[in-house]
């Protein structure tokens, strides 16, 4: 290869000083391979450019090159509402609705019918369950019948109160729900999802929560 | 190699005022979108980074930050932001000006459809191959840096960058068939 092969793309950029750039220069005139070489490298360079403002013309047109933080947050929405399914599914069967609750048509066995006899007596002045706790829950106690109206009375009174003890709570990373930097390290979220008596989500409520102050706390 | 700075629209000494910033924001905002973009970066991010380093830029003119280099400079800061912004969302700088084929296309008559298709595609195959230095370099060359102002942004010397340029040019060239 040519001892000037090297500073040739140098001397198209003009960043040769005079003197080399002189014998470049005087080099060329009589050597037709490095003469072709700078050709070559000019088409590339103005190929590079063309193709670099073509691409940038057609990012910023387009305007939706690369969303990966929001493919992210799908991505993790879905996963966040399939927890919360699954949770539910899981949660769900456990409900023991209460046989004076049921139509004729589903009344339960006899054997069923002993069991409902043995539950504790309906006490009128208790508040409606709202809130089902996963401990308590298959010895929660249901209204009867006769308090159906009052029941959903109460709850149509009611409307927006949250309740203080969530039947679920679901860790949600930050990162999950807004672009990664939005929030400080370190928080998360907690999902309560409150359960209906017919086993539907009733209410889900997101709680910010310091998970490394947490962490960082039960250290010594 | 030489290792002259670039005249710049506006002269140095007038750096300070409100007004040479904006002209500076005029003359450099198109080439400083331009690399951001090939460096991966979506439109509206771009944007955000060169904003922010414009703005830094006042405030670095305002504190009576010095003056030379200032292209270097603010390609610098607009880089690290970049960079900044790429591994925050867990991205490299392997994949720019890659998935662009259609991008581009969408752009070309349907005349020449056929000849650019190829001439880009085997462009950008021959991009590919390229380091991540060598690709950078010849982005900051095609947004009108100078090497030895390149090699303040990427942290090289002069010396390197030419070299850098001259390889990753001859591979394009020879990937190419030109």
């Amino acid at each position: 290869m040519c001892e000037f092969a090297g500073k040739l793309m140098a001397w198209l950029d003009d960043e040769l000083p005079a003197g080399d750039a002189a014998a470049v220069k005087r080099h060329l005139e009589d050597c037709p391979e490095c003469r072709g070489r700078v050709e070559a490298y000019r088409e590339v360079c103005s190929a590079f450019d063309g193709y670099c403002d073509s691409y940038c013309e057609a990012v910023v047109a387009s305007g939706s090159h690369r969303r990966l933080p929001r493919r992210i947050i799908t991505v993790s929405g879905a996963l966040a509402v399939a927890a919360a399914a699954a949770a539910i599914f899981l949660f769900a069967p456990r409900t023991r609705v209460h046989p004076s609750l049921l139509p004729a048509a589903q009344a339960p066995s006899p054997a069923g019918a002993d069991v409902a006899k043995a539950l504790p007596p309906v006490h009128s002045a208790e508040p409606a369950a709202a809130v089902i706790k996963p401990d308590s829950r298959i010895e929660r106690r249901k209204p009867a019948q006769h308090e159906k109206p009052m029941l959903a009375q109460r709850q149509g009174e009611e409307t927006g109160w949250l309740p203080s003890e969530p039947a679920f709570e679901i860790a949600i990373p930050a990162d999950a729900i807004f672009p990664p930097g939005a929030l400080p390290e370190g928080v998360g979220f907690t999902a309560d999802v409150t359960i209906a008596p017919d086993g539907s989500a009733q209410q889900v409520r997101l709680r910010p929560q310091l998970t490394e102050f947490e962490r960082r706390s039960t250290r010594p | 190699m030489s290792g002259d700075s670039v005249p710049l629209v506006l002269p140095l000494s007038r750096l300070a005022t409100d007004c040479e910033a904006t002209n500076l924001y005029r003359e450099l905002r198109k080439p400083l979108l331009r690399y951001l973009v090939c460096l991966g970066l979506s439109a509206d991010e771009a944007q955000d980074v060169v904003q922010d380093a414009f703005l830094s830029l006042h405030r670095h003119l305002g504190s009576g930050g010095s003056q030379a280099n200032i292209r270097s400079w603010i390609f610098r800061v607009a880089h690290n932001a970049a960079r900044n912004r790429q591994s925050r969302y867990e991205r490299r700088f392997a994949g720019p000006l890659e998935d662009s084929l259609g991008l581009v296309l969408d752009k070309a008559t349907p005349e020449h459809a056929v000849l650019e298709k190829e001439r880009f595609r085997t462009l950008r195959k021959a991009i590919r191959l390229l380091t991540e230095s060598e690709r950078e370099c010849l982005l900051l060359r095609a947004g009108g840096l100078r090497y030895r102002e390149i090699g303040e942004v990427l942290g090289l010397s002069t010396s390197t960058v030419g070299d850098t340029v001259e390889r990753a040019i001859r591979k394009l060239s020879e990937k190419c068939n030109v």
